[in-house]
């Protein structure tokens, strides 16, 4: 344990300096696109942390089924994005057109781009014969049944919010905007999802 | 999946069947070894068919494998 605690300082420092790059500061600093470079350096660092981790013994590395590791992939992946989606509220509110938002888009499509690349190598250099059973099943089914539910219940706060809300109080709304609420509901309830699987393999595991 | 009424003893099988690893058992069945460990340790409930496959990997009927623990 001694060993692997400094261990993790040196992922997490460079993993927050990354997501701290992603989300606090402007896109554009010095002529330098920081949010290239923070979604570069925190796939870096994601991937070092799961080389050291297949280096762990194997009782250890174990515990986590491929079922439970995808799902932590894609809860740390959603989160970023609802995350950048979040921190950027004040400039989507503002733009008046797509142009203004090339920045968070250009984020947003990183991740989801590093996403997809980082889950096809750990898959690759998963070493087990069954990747996926009826457990995973059984808790996948579970987590969209949530997903689902958050979905239509945060479209049913958004059609009351604006069938019933007085004009006045619906300056906000410009389709730009409403195109953002809308992806930012899609991407709550995958992360809700997401989260419920998580815990149900915590609860079902070793 | 947290607690089920259906209990097993698949570990002590695998221990009478030549100390047999989880990692065999989950290969002859066909799912991972996390299953097998939560199949031990009663946090998941199997489905007929995979019971009756574990219990076949066994050769064992299925009664002789799973039980019924009354709540």
């Amino acid at each position: 344990m001694s060993f692997i605690k400094p261990g993790l300082f040196w992922l997490i420092a460079p993993a927050s300096l990354a997501i701290w790059l992603i989300l606090v500061t402007p896109t554009q600093s010095l002529g330098i696109d920081t949010s290239a470079l923070g979604t570069g350096s925190l796939l870096i660092t994601v991937w070092i942390g799961f080389w050291i981790s297949t280096r762990i013994p194997a009782e250890r590395e174990a515990k986590v089924s491929p079922g439970e590791l995808r799902n932590w992939i894609a809860l740390i992946f959603t989160g970023l994005v609802a995350a950048v989606i979040g921190f950027n509220v004040k400039v989507i509110t503002q733009a008046d057109s797509l142009a203004d938002l090339s920045g968070v888009g250009r984020t947003i499509v990183m991740l989801l781009i590093g996403w997809g690349i980082f889950s096809s190598i750990v898959r690759q250099r998963i070493n087990a014969v069954t990747l996926e059973d009826e457990r995973d099943g059984s808790i996948q089914a579970h987590a969209d049944a949530w997903s689902h539910g958050t979905l239509i219940f945060v479209m049913i706060g958004l059609a009351v919010t604006l069938g019933f809300s007085p004009i006045e109080r619906l300056e906000w709304v410009k389709p730009l905007v409403l195109a953002h609420v809308l992806i930012f509901s899609v991407v709550v309830s995958q992360l809700v999802g997401h989260v419920i699987a998580v815990l149900q393999y915590r609860r079902a595991g070793p | 999946v947290s607690a089920t009424p259906v209990g097993n003893h698949i570990r002590r099988l695998r221990f009478d069947a030549g100390e047999m690893t989880q990692s065999d058992l989950a290969g002859k069945v066909g799912i991972t070894r996390q299953t097998v460990i939560a199949l031990e340790g009663g946090k998941y409930a199997p489905s007929l068919e995979l019971a009756f496959r574990i219990a076949n990997a066994f050769d064992k009927p299925i009664d002789e494998v799973f039980y019924w623990i009354a709540p």
